[in-house]
């Protein structure tokens, strides 16, 4: 008899433990909404420093592919400049087309400071940013 | 808790324990996360701006007619109108609106 009611003690305590442990499991399941990364990153935004919101620019494969498939020209005066394998080009214009045929490398050797003041600031345009162009000014 | 870009906040918030990766979205391959608890006593600016971000768009679902709940209670029972399951008048809402419809969308399941 005291085996017998041993074991139903027994019995009735591990159900009991069984279900409070399932009751708990269920109460604890929370499904909270989910956050995508570059949604955090929308959400992150305002806590940045001000300069980072401006100056950032992603590096993503398609500005990688842009870089290389394209050049950026900047066109000053009836005069296209361009940056191509490291040397800067100056080509004229006919209209909307830039005869690139013709196109001929600045010689800034040449030029008095108002010249030079003018291709530092198209080069700057033309770097846009990046810090390991040769045509880095470096005097700001 | 500063941050020095978004990279950075997404780690600091990760080894905090405030954010934890939830999977990959199989439609753009982006990792998801989810902010922990842990995330008011970690960054409570950034924890009032998801709250606050999260309860606008719901709104936002609300008045638009996708979502149907009693604004006048505090935790109020969210359930799907027709609206929201229809696929054309979904692509119609913005980006943010559609990925947030979505994940309440999924949670309303995910309790069934």
């Amino acid at each position: 008899m005291e085996y017998f009611l041993g074991s139903a003690i027994t019995m009735i305590a591990m159900f009991v433990t069984t279900r409070l442990i399932s009751f708990n499991k269920v109460n604890n399941k929370k499904d909270i909404p989910r956050y995508s990364q570059s949604h955090i990153h929308m959400l992150i935004l305002p806590l940045l420093p001000e300069i980072r919101k401006y100056k950032k620019k992603m590096i993503t494969q398609s500005s990688k592919h842009e870089e290389r498939t394209n050049v950026k020209v900047v066109i000053m005066d009836n005069k296209a400049y361009f940056i191509k394998n490291g040397t800067f080009y100056c080509a004229d214009m006919h209209g909307t087309e830039i005869d690139g045929a013709n196109a001929t490398s600045v010689d800034t050797m040449a030029m008095d400071k108002v010249q030079l003041d003018k291709m530092l600031f198209i080069m700057d345009q033309l770097r846009d940013g990046k810090k390991d162009d040769s045509g880095d000014s470096r005097d700001q | 808790m500063n941050f020095k870009d978004e990279d950075d906040a997404i780690d600091q918030l990760i080894l905090s324990g405030a954010l934890e990766v939830a999977g990959i979205d199989i439609e753009t391959g982006e990792p998801m996360y989810n902010f922990t608890e842990k995330l008011i006593e970690v960054s409570p600016e950034l924890h009032k701006d998801v709250s606050l971000y999260f309860s606008r768009e719901t709104m936002a679902l609300w008045s638009d007619g996708f979502l149907n709940m009693d604004v006048t209670e505090k935790n109020p029972i969210v359930t799907l109108t027709k609206k929201a399951l229809d696929d054309e008048e979904v692509s119609k809402l913005s980006k943010e609106s559609q990925r947030t419809l979505k994940e309440i969308i999924r949670v309303i399941s995910s309790d069934k």
